[in-house]
């Protein structure tokens, strides 16, 4: 062992603290002391003892302060650290002490973190319902109008800013919701009672025809239930306003419907009943457009019929639609200081004194009622299914020329045409031609020829004047040929008079001869008896032995017409059946 | 839009107004004219305010022949076509042009047309005491925008009513040559208000007198 060793063994061994209690002691000795001395002695000076104690800690001070300078330089003296021998004996004990004092730390820690995660959850949770609430009415912001009135949110669902102009305010209101579930949502709208439940119009065309009431045509008109939607379809309130929001515009459709139909003149006049509006189309043909609204979701599934018809289903919300645009923008421009509404010319009216027949004509056209327009629709789904039942009927049933029809891409809701080309098949070059045009409930046939007759909603007209369009074509036909084949045409008339008359229509005919003149063929299209073909030849026998007759020409006189049995003869159709029997006449084929 | 003749019926000792006025739609019911409306004319006086000033009197007429319009004449057939909205501003014109109530005029009567005619026969009468001062009939020619153009075809039309020849009126004649607008009828009108206004009073003061 070293002699430092030793040293440090020895100062360990030195109990600094008992020599402080010592020194406290020799200090309290010395105060003592020196209050004995005071005591004895008189007071020279109050401060003696704190004097006296500063000056030997002044004194211990130097030496410190000395031997820290020596020790500094290393030469005689060394600082050296005290070994821990002594805390080892300790070690066990100071772990197990340690231990425990953490142990106590973190019981202490995980109870206040405990304590703050509780706070965090509570803070959170509130702030997540607050977040939900608001970004679901920021979702309903983007939808809807909504305001904020007091302590309310007011939201509208009417068209107003549309350019409505119905009584309804067709307000909802906008609330927290108080239960949390988890799929509801924070958000529930309260409408008025007026506005729950679902409501559709109905639009179907009835024939009354006094055989039998049964209705034969029904177009069903079905405004959606709800709209289709963008946003997620989990949004209950969603599909509870696009609901409201449909009742309140089939409201205003069947309000402004009914107004109407009091307003309309016409000969007939339109009935208004309860929820229905009964319009008469045709003698025979009414239309009903009725007005369905039911409370309960049940009941409105029960009641929608699943037949629409998506032309007029489209109408009548376009309708409405466009007035709704046309009473929000006006014919620009217009001066400020004018009131909107009235027309550049309708302002004028009163400078450039204006008359009043010239007033009346300012009134626009296009300003026609909703009802009207739909009373046109109407006519013409009427009028389209006749036309096309009696087209389909007639192709089928004619089967010597062809029908064929061809239905215009280009057709509206109120004008729609079809063209109905005759021909004979391999004779495609011998056509004919007419239009159908259905404009307005009004039916219109036109012709090659550019002629409008105008047909009523009856099939039978449409009927008669297809059937006089195939004779008229027949004997087209038969002239084309034997111009074509070298025969002569001594007479065609569109309408002959020479015969019996026909229940209706009349008849075409042509006369041709042979090319020298020898025989002669006749033919008439009647269009209810049908066809009748006649031939006449040259008389048999010698005419010149006769004295009477002097000039040659007279041999050439005919007998009387026979007629030909076209069932009997060969050939595919009429038109090759006319071609065998003029090609005879003409002389290029021997019988 | 026509060209436009207003003659006075001059009254018959033997017929009252009404017989007079009757006897005329006979007679265009007779030559094929149709009724085709009621014709209605006002004139309201607005006297001015103004010490000496040239233009004394104002008149605001209507015709409802243009429902729109009203038209706003002075003593120098300085003519204003404007909006009705001018009625409302004679009113807040008030300490510069008084309404003269008594004064305001009025002729109803019927419309006839006939072709390219139109007669519109009426009785014109004081508003503030029912009595009629005169017979009116203005025929116009519907075809002609210049006077010049159809005075022969309205100077025979107005014979053949009358039975008698006619002189066609000056203020007529002077725009022979210019266009014909609606406010050349309303002076015409305001011309026979005019005269028969001054011979209805000229009347009432020789009664009074006698």
């Amino acid at each position: 062992m070293h002699l430092s060793d030793n040293l440090a063994k020895l100062a360990q061994l030195i109990d600094f603290g008992e020599k402080k209690e010592e020194d406290s002691s020799k200090k309290e000795d010395l105060i003592n002391k020196d209050k004995a001395i005071e005591a004895k002695q008189p007071k020279i000076w109050p401060w003696e003892w704190l004097r006296n104690a500063l000056a030997s800690s002044l004194t211990e001070m130097d030496v410190l302060s000395d031997c820290l300078a020596i020790a500094k330089e290393k030469r005689l003296m060394v600082l050296d650290k005290i070994g821990n021998d002594f805390s080892e004996s300790k070690s066990a004990y100071q772990l197990v002490t340690r231990r425990q004092a953490m142990q106590n730390a973190s019981v202490i820690f995980s109870l206040g973190a405990e304590k703050i995660k509780g706070i965090h959850k509570e803070t959170v949770d509130s702030s997540q319902k607050q977040s939900e609430f608001y970004s679901e009415l920021w979702a309903l912001r983007q939808q809807w109008r909504i305001k904020r009135v007091g302590q309310h949110i007011i939201g509208d669902l009417s068209y107003k800013s549309a350019g409505s102009a119905f009584w309804h305010k067709g307000t909802f209101e906008v609330f927290k919701k108080v239960s949390i579930q988890p799929s509801g949502g924070a958000i529930d709208v309260r409408l008025p009672p007026e506005l729950e439940g679902s409501a559709y119009i109905q639009v179907s065309i009835h024939m009354t025809s006094p055989e039998d009431s049964i209705s034969k045509l029904n177009a069903m008109l079905t405004v959606p239930q709800r709209l289709p939607t963008l946003v997620n379809s989990s949004n209950r309130w969603q599909t509870k306003l696009d609901a409201a929001q449909n009742v309140i515009y089939c409201k205003e459709l069947f309000s402004q419907l009914c107004r109407e139909a009091f307003k309309l003149n016409s000969s007939v006049s339109h009935m208004v009943a309860n929820n229905q509006v009964i319009i008469h189309l045709f003698p025979g043909f009414k239309m009903h457009i009725m007005f369905v609204h039911s409370n309960t979701e049940d009941k409105a599934a029960d009641a929608v019929p699943p037949v629409s018809d998506p032309i007029l289903q489209l109408a009548l919300h376009q309708l409405l639609r466009a007035q709704h645009y046309n009473s929000l923008h006006r014919d620009l421009p217009h001066p400020i200081t004018s009131s909107i509404g009235p027309t550049k010319r309708r302002r004028l009216a009163g400078p450039n004194a204006t008359s009043r027949s010239e007033l009346l004509s300012y009134e626009n056209p296009f300003q026609e009622s909703v009802l009207e327009k739909i009373i046109d629709m109407g006519r013409n789904v009427v009028l389209r299914l006749m036309v096309t039942e009696t087209i389909e009927h007639l192709a089928l049933t004619i089967s010597d020329p062809l029908l064929h029809i061809h239905t215009d891409g280009l057709s509206d809701a109120l004008n729609s045409s079809l063209r109905v080309t005759i021909t004979s098949p391999s004779y495609d070059l011998i056509k004919s031609w007419f239009i159908i045009r259905i404009c307005k409930g009004k039916v219109t046939a036109i012709g090659k020829s550019g002629i409008e007759i105008s047909l009523s909603h009856e099939s039978q007209r449409l009927e008669d004047y297809i059937m006089w369009q195939v004779s008229q074509y027949q004997i087209k036909a038969v002239y084309r040929l034997s111009t074509t084949l070298g025969c002569n045409v001594l007479s065609y008339t569109y309408n002959s008079a020479s015969y019996q008359a026909e229940v209706f229509g009349t008849s075409p005919s042509i006369l041709v001869s042979s090319s020298d003149g020898s025989s002669a063929l006749a033919v008439r299209a009647n269009t209810v008896s049908g066809l009748e073909v006649l031939v006449s030849e040259k008389a048999q026998g010698d005419f010149l032995t006769d004295s009477l007759i002097t000039d040659k020409k007279w041999a050439l006189l005919r007998q009387s017409f026979r007629q030909v049995d076209m069932d009997k003869m060969t050939g595919r159709n009429f038109t090759h059946k006319m071609e065998l029997l003029l090609s005879v006449y003409s002389g290029k084929v021997k019988p | 839009m026509g060209v436009s003749w207003v003659v006075n019926i001059p009254f018959d000792e033997n017929k009252s107004s009404q017989q007079l006025l009757d006897g005329l739609n006979q007679r265009l019911t007779i030559l094929g004219a149709v009724k085709s409306g009621m014709h209605y004319i006002d004139c309201d006086v607005y006297q001015s305010q103004v010490p000496h000033a040239s233009q004394s009197c104002c008149y605001l007429m209507h015709n409802s022949e243009y429902p729109v319009t009203s038209f706003a004449i002075l003593d120098s057939h300085t003519c204003l076509t404007s909006d009705n909205v001018i009625d409302l501003i004679m009113m807040k014109l008030r300490p510069l042009y008084e309404n003269r109530k008594n004064l305001k005029l009025e002729c109803k009567g019927s419309r006839f047309t006939l072709q390219d005619f139109v007669f519109k026969s009426t009785s014109v009468q004081l508003t503030s005491t029912n009595s009629i001062l005169g017979i009116l009939l203005e025929v116009e020619y519907l075809p002609s925008v210049t006077a010049g153009n159809c005075y022969a075809l309205l100077k025979e039309m107005v014979e053949g009513i009358l039975g008698k020849s006619v002189e066609i009126p000056n203020y007529l004649k002077i725009r022979s040559s210019e266009l014909y607008s609606p406010n050349d009828t309303m002076q015409q009108y305001l011309e026979h208000f005019n005269l028969l206004k001054k011979s209805h009073l000229s009347q009432v003061t020789s009664q009074q007198q006698s």
